[in-house]
């Protein structure tokens, strides 16, 4: 069998807005309560008054990533490949990811759009086996509904297992 | 081909009468007690009239529930003041199994539930009481005849393999958490003394014997789950299908076909591992989500007797489970390094919290470091070039596993390098397999990445 080829497809790029705009959403309200935790904290002596001083800052350092250093690293690391037989997929910004899912094993096929993702108009192809969901997270709106409909005629019925 | 109409058991009405029963029991109750306040005769009356209309509710319930097979659909309607008809094409039923409750085996009928491939985790239909002739009829209709033909290939599990089973049941780890929870529960209950209480149970000695008590609690509720569950197991192989028969109070039949075995599971658990006995666990992807009692492909088996009792019931996966490919002996210390760290954190939150606990610290460490190197030491593949199967072997939840699977029915591979292994050029690979079960061979060199990666290949299957 000829070498596989390495996955090339990449994610639209709005998808690092995508990705900061949903960390923002939970980054945010965390960090604004850990202030107000280490606010009450403070003027506590001993342990107490270290955990009120140091967790606010803490916890904003880890949003901070998430929002402005994680989406980019994300969104370079991705690439995916979908031929005949297999959907081959490659990420992961600190732990890289492989996963081969072949195509024969597939059961359906689903395009979603969160309501953040059609805000910056993209979209997940999310594809069902019997083991689990496996997606790629961010297309451009058009070429998710290609991936899907291509997807959708590879699919054959489940008996011929 | 019959397009009749039919009825269930009149046994069957009598199974809903009890579960009406059972649902109007506490009012039911309530109504006693207090009617028995004043007579002994209008408690009487009470009793009867929730019987007389638990009957009724039974009766109707049965009246309203029919069945008709036509040649494409089974049809099935139930319900007294809404009726639902379900129709179920024949040719999208997976399996038929038989069930036999109590109540049913005191009449002699059995039960049947159809399973098809999109159900979740119910029986699509169940019928609850069938006459032998009936069953037999119906089951001939649907196009999954009870294969009659008596075969060699069957194997039972004695009453000792059934002790044995109950005795070192895995459920253990599941019940001790809801045995803790359970206690936690009445020491809450007993406000007033629980301060006391506490104060009481402070020296080691007592902690221990809670302990134990507890496990002997977990130990005795597992045990009895398992005889209920595994008591009659046997297994037939009649052609195409494979026949499990297991239960006590509730007898259950399944009849699984051979082609959707996708993988077979080698359990060996802590507390069997030493005796050198595993549990087989099939992998199935089309039947309906089904718990791991309906899994089971065999309780308890010698080690040594898996290879050939996959010959007998199982060629299609049969073959040497010997592994071919192993972590290099460089991964050894990663293998440890994890469980060290989880014990390290254990033994210093233990001892923060009973500093006169210091001397399980060592223990603990020495403990991980034991079970690193058993998970290195478990941790391998085998990928035969002239063989449809691949087995790989890991730790997985305190167990070791080994995974038997045909390629072509993997559901997904993965490789995976955390930063620290791609420092290392380690790997971990997997795959999942059926409903979920994914087992992974952590810290493996490239080229075996690689050989995984060509010999599992899902380009060429078609």
């Amino acid at each position: 069998m000829d070498p596989r080829p390495e996955p090339d497809g990449r994610l639209a790029p709005a998808a690092r807005a995508l990705w900061t705009i949903e960390a923002l959403l939970w980054g945010g309200p965390i960090t604004v309560a850990a202030f107000a935790i280490g606010g009450a904290l403070r003027g506590e002596d001993g342990l107490a008054g270290i955990v009120g001083t140091v967790l606010p800052w803490l916890v904003l350092a880890v949003a901070l990533i998430a929002i402005v250093v994680l989406p980019t690293l994300r969104w370079r690391r991705w690439r995916w490949r979908l031929d005949d037989d297999e959907l081959d997929l490659r990420h992961g910004a600190l732990t890289e990811i492989r996963t081969i899912v072949p195509v024969a094993r597939i059961a359906h096929v689903d395009v979603r759009r969160s309501f953040t993702a059609q805000i910056v108009g993209v979209a997940a192809v999310v594809v069902h086996t019997a083991a689990g969901t496996t997606e790629i997270p961010a297309l451009p709106d058009g070429e998710a509904a290609l991936v899907r409909d291509r997807l959708a005629g590879l699919i054959r019925t489940p008996d011929d297992v | 081909m019959t397009s009749e109409t039919h009825r269930l058991h009149v046994a069957a009405a009598i199974e809903q009468a009890i579960k009406a029963l059972s649902d109007v029991a506490v009012p039911l109750l309530i109504g006693l007690v207090a009617g028995g306040r004043h007579s002994s005769f209008s408690a009487i009356l009470f009793g009867l009239l929730g019987v007389g209309a638990a009957a009724a509710i039974g009766i109707a319930r049965w009246q309203a529930t029919t069945y008709r097979v036509t040649d494409r659909a089974l049809h099935f309607r139930s319900g007294v003041f809404s009726p639902d008809e379900t129709v179920v094409p024949i040719d999208r039923i997976q399996a038929v199994d038989t069930i036999a409750g109590p109540i049913q085996r005191l009449f002699g009928v059995s039960g049947l539930q159809v399973q098809t491939s999109g159900g979740g985790e119910k029986a699509e239909v169940v019928l609850s009481a069938l006459s032998d002739d009936r069953a037999r009829e119906l089951r001939a209709a649907l196009g999954h005849a009870d294969e009659a033909e008596q075969t060699q290939r069957r194997r039972r599990l004695t009453m000792g393999g059934l002790l044995v089973t109950a005795l070192t049941a895995p459920q253990l780890g599941v019940v001790l958490p809801v045995v803790g929870g359970l206690f936690g529960l009445l020491q809450n209950g007993l406000v007033g003394e629980s301060e006391t209480w506490l104060r009481s149970v402070n020296t080691v000695h007592e902690v221990v014997l809670v302990a134990l008590a507890l496990l002997v609690a977990a130990w005795v509720l597992s045990f009895a789950g398992s005889v209920v569950a595994f008591s009659g197991f046997e297994i037939q192989r009649a052609d195409q299908r494979l026949r499990i028969r297991r239960g006590l109070l509730q007898r259950r039949a399944v009849s699984v076909p051979v082609a959707r075995v996708d993988g077979v599971q080698v359990v060996e658990s802590a507390l069997r591992r030493p005796l050198r006995l595993v549990t087989l666990r099939l992998e199935l992807t089309s039947l309906g989500g089904r718990e791991t009692a309906q899994r089971t492909l065999f309780p308890l088996l010698p080690r040594r007797d898996v290879e050939p009792f996959l010959a007998t019931f199982l060629p299609e996966l049969a073959g040497s489970l010997a592994l071919q490919h192993h972590p290099p002996a460089r991964a050894r210390r990663r293998y440890v390094t994890r469980p060290v760290l989880a014990a390290l954190v254990l033994a210093a939150a233990l001892v923060v919290a009973v500093p006169a606990a210091w001397p399980a610290a060592p223990v603990l460490v020495a403990l991980a470091v034991g079970l690193g190197l058993d998970a290195f030491a478990a941790a391998g593949l085998r990928l035969d070039p002239d063989d449809g199967r691949v087995v790989l072997r890991a730790r997985h939840r305190a167990a070791r596993v080994t995974l038997v699977a045909r390629r072509r029915r993997l559901q997904e591979l993965g490789v995976s390098r955390t930063v620290f292994q791609r420092r290392a050029e380690l790997a971990t690979v997997s795959v999942a397999v059926a409903r979920g079960t994914r087992l992974a061979v952590r810290h493996v060199d490239p080229p075996l990445v690689e050989e995984f990666l060509v010999a599992l290949d899902p380009r060429g299957w078609r």
